[in-house]
C-alpha cells in the first residue's frame, strides 16, 4: 500500500469545507432541509459534523488511486484560501442574516 | 458556576493552536529532529482539535441550546448568537480537516523536509500553520463574544 496521496487529501479537505458552508446556508433558508439533517441524529450540527466526517474520509478513499502528481505548494494554497473565504462567507452571512431579521 | 465543558472545550482547543504554532516555529528552519518534533506537534493538534470538537459538540448540543441559547437570544446582545454562535458552531469544522492535511504533508514530504530541500512543501506546512492558527485565534474571540452576550444577559435581568 502506498502513502498518503496529498492530492486526494487535498480534494477531499477541500470539498469538506465547501460543504459545510453550502449545508449551512442551505439549511438556514430550508427549515424542511434543517429538519431533514435532523432526523438522522436529533440535531442538525450533529448530522453535519457526522456528514462532514464521512464525506472526507469518502471522498479521499474514492480518489486514493489518481495521479498524485502535484504542486504541493498550490494545493496548499487552495485549501488554506477556501478555509479563508469560507470564514467570510459564513460570518458574513450570518451577519446579513441577522439584520435581516 | 459556568459548565466545564466550556472550560475543557477552550483548553483542548488552545492547545491545538499552541500545537501549530509549535508546528509553525519548528519548521522556519526544518531538521531532522525539528521535523521529529513538528510531527508530533502537528498529530497532538489534529488529536486536541477533534477531541475540543467532540467536547463543544456535546456542550452545545445538551446544554447551550437549551439554557444558554434563549437567554442570550432575549438579551442585549442576540447577535452573540445569531452571528458569533451560528458562525463559529461551523467554522469549528474546517479545523480538524485543515490540520489532517498540513500533519500528512509533514509525514508525506518529510524526507526531503528534513533536509531543508522542499520549500514548496516548507512554505505549505507554514502557510496551512498560519491559518489553523488564525482560525484558532479567531475561535477563541467569538467564545468570549458569546460568553460576553451571557453575561450582559443575565446582568439585564438582574436589573
Amino acid at each position: 500500500m502506498k502513502g498518503t496521496n496529498i492530492k486526494s487529501l487535498s480534494i477531499s479537505t477541500v470539498s469538506t469545507l465547501v460543504a459545510t458552508v453550502l449545508i449551512t446556508i442551505i439549511g438556514e433558508f430550508s427549515e424542511t432541509f434543517k429538519n431533514f439533517l435532523k432526523l438522522f441524529t436529533g440535531h442538525h450540527w450533529v448530522t453535519k459534523s457526522v456528514f462532514m466526517f464521512i464525506l472526507f474520509f469518502a471522498i479521499y478513499f474514492l480518489l486514493y488511486r489518481t495521479d498524485d502528481n502535484l504542486d504541493v505548494w498550490k494545493e496548499s494554497l487552495i485549501v488554506g484560501i477556501v478555509a479563508l473565504i469560507g470564514v467570510v462567507v459564513l460570518i458574513g452571512f450570518f451577519f446579513i442574516n441577522y439584520l435581516l431579521a | 458556576m459556568p459548565n466545564p465543558l466550556i472550560g475543557l472545550h477552550a483548553v483542548l482547543g488552545e492547545i491545538g493552536i499552541v500545537a501549530f504554532v509549535w508546528v509553525f516555529v519548528e519548521m522556519i528552519k526544518p531538521s531532522p529532529k525539528r521535523l521529529k518534533r513538528a510531527q508530533i506537534a502537528a498529530l497532538i493538534g489534529v488529536s486536541f482539535f477533534i477531541a475540543s470538537w467532540i467536547v463543544g459538540g456535546y456542550y452545545y448540543v445538551n446544554d447551550y441550546g437549551l439554557l444558554v441559547k434563549p437567554l442570550i437570544k432575549e438579551g442585549p446582545e442576540p447577535w452573540a448568537h445569531s452571528v458569533i454562535m451560528e458562525s463559529k458552531e461551523h467554522i469549528f469544522i474546517f479545523l480538524p480537516f485543515i490540520s489532517l492535511f498540513t500533519y500528512n504533508i509533514l509525514r508525506h514530504y518529510g524526507k526531503s523536509l528534513k533536509k531543508d530541500k522542499n520549500s514548496h512543501a516548507k512554505k505549505s506546512v507554514l502557510f496551512l500553520s498560519a491559518v489553523i492558527i488564525i482560525i484558532g485565534a479567531l475561535m477563541g474571540l467569538m467564545g468570549y463574544l458569546i460568553s460576553s452576550g451571557l453575561r450582559t444577559a443575565m446582568e439585564a435581568s438582574l436589573r
